[in-house]
């Protein structure tokens, strides 16, 4: 057996990419925004790819980085949706699953050195309880192509992260925990 | 009484001299005798209609489910063996899923049904397995030429799109009635209540034990998508059905009278 050969790699670098998502939550809603910019390196090359989805009704997720690896993982998770579906028993993803889920798939991606090259943001809006004790809460999550998850009232990837970051945690820091309205 | 098939009917590889496969046929009277499936195909959608007898007064209502969604703008309503059928659903499931992950697009009617079918008549085809005691109705509504879509796959695997078409106890009372239908304009609500009609007319009272009416549609009005009609016109649908089948007994009854008077007279 020969070891002479370099060990295998896979893509690890972007190739089509997006940058910011930025997102913030309140205790009524999850706000998400995004450019439409698709970046061939340094050329902005295509003007209106999707960063933002939309998947089960309730939960919308958006991604930095790579976009080949954004489209894949949306057709995974649209995939486990219409077998939600197609089982008709009012059960849905939710923003939480929908982050664990991820972050799964990218810390083992990451393990493989094969990592799907993203930053994920996933928001959402969760019933819990059951019967007529229902209560809605509001979910704002992070994951990335290494894995690193956490939860936040905001959340922004690529430049946004750096940019957005202190003027969100300024602005929060001046709520002093009151809510927001939707303007 | 006399088997017809003896000697030929032992396994599914096995021909009789008449040409005919028996344990397929046999197959056949599983689906005769479990409730009534109806499906009709409408100008905007596909309905589908199950009487589903119900065995056990302690069943929970609703939770007995014989129509199944087997991809968003597909459902499969099952007449005959529950767990065959259920099967089959999954089956069904996968090919779609499947076609999608391939294909990018929703699975189209001809293909579904054609996938279904080549897997039932793959079970008609050995000795060591048994066919399915299922005749399924696959309604579908894709993005094709072809619009609404209602096909029925018998257990020999044949499988042949309709108009309208039932399985079932009182399969052949609801043949002739759905050959009386207009499908050039009847609607997806029509059709809904339609089903009902037909179903509530048909199933004896006396010998059948009390069923639900589980109805399904894919049509324009649910944006193409499989789902259990809305709750309004599945109640209208019972009401109607529970009309027509009141005026279908009086009407019986007038009967009786004239003829007790050319008795008097």
């Amino acid at each position: 057996m020969s070891y002479k050969h370099q060990p295998i790699t896979h893509t690890t670098r972007p190739i089509v990419t997006g940058t910011s998502v930025i997102a913030i939550r309140t205790k009524s809603f999850v706000m998400m925004a995004a450019d439409t910019l698709g970046s061939y390196g340094s050329l902005a090359r295509f003007h209106d790819i999707k960063r933002i989805i939309n998947i089960g009704g309730n939960t919308i997720l958006g991604a930095g980085g790579e976009i080949s690896d954004f489209q894949k993982v949306t057709q995974y998770l649209q995939g486990l949706e219409e077998e939600n579906f197609c089982y008709d028993d009012d059960v849905s993803l939710t923003a939480p699953e929908i982050h664990s889920y991820l972050t799964r798939i990218c810390y083992n991606r990451r393990s493989k050195i094969d990592p799907f090259y993203n930053q994920f943001a996933v928001g959402g809006v969760i019933e819990d309880g059951i019967g007529n004790k229902k209560e809605k809460r509001t979910y704002l999550g992070y994951t990335d192509l290494f894995g690193t998850t956490f939860t936040d009232n905001y959340v922004a990837t690529g430049f946004g992260a750096h940019f957005a970051y202190p003027l969100l945690r300024k602005g929060y820091e001046d709520l002093n925990g009151a809510d927001m309205t939707v303007d | 009484m006399a088997s017809v098939g003896v000697g030929y009917d032992l396994g599914a590889s096995t021909y009789s001299p008449a040409g005919r496969v028996f344990q397929v046929e046999y197959a056949g009277k599983a689906v005769d005798n479990s409730g009534t499936v109806i499906g009709i195909r409408c100008q905007d959608g596909v309905v589908l209609g199950v009487e589903k007898l119900i065995r056990n007064k302690m069943l929970v209502t609703n939770s007995y489910r014989r129509i199944f969604t087997t991809s968003m703008s597909s459902g499969l309503a099952i007449g005959g063996l529950l767990p065959d059928g259920r099967q089959l659903v999954n089956r069904a499931r996968d090919e779609a899923s499947s076609y999608k992950t391939n294909f990018g697009i929703a699975i189209p009617g001809k293909v579904l049904s054609q996938r279904i079918a080549m897997y039932v008549h793959a079970y008609t085809e050995y000795w060591h397995l048994r066919p399915f005691g299922v005749s399924s109705l696959l309604g579908v509504y894709d993005d094709s030429d072809l619009g609404a879509q209602l096909y029925m796959i018998e257990p020999s695997g044949e499988c042949l799109r309709y108009f309208g078409i039932a399985v079932g106890k009182g399969s052949q009372q609801a043949r002739v009635q759905l050959e009386k239908l207009n499908f050039d304009t009847i609607t997806a609500k029509e059709g809904a209540i339609k089903i009902a009609e037909i179903i509530y007319q048909l199933h004896d009272e006396v010998k059948d034990k009390p069923f639900e009416l589980e109805l399904s549609w894919i049509c324009d009005a649910s944006n193409k998508k499989h789902q259990f009609v809305p709750k309004e016109l599945l109640d209208e649908a019972i009401a109607a059905g529970k009309k027509a089948a009141e005026d279908d007994d009086s009407e019986d009854e007038d009967d009786d009278d004239d003829a007790n008077m050319n008795d008097n007279q």
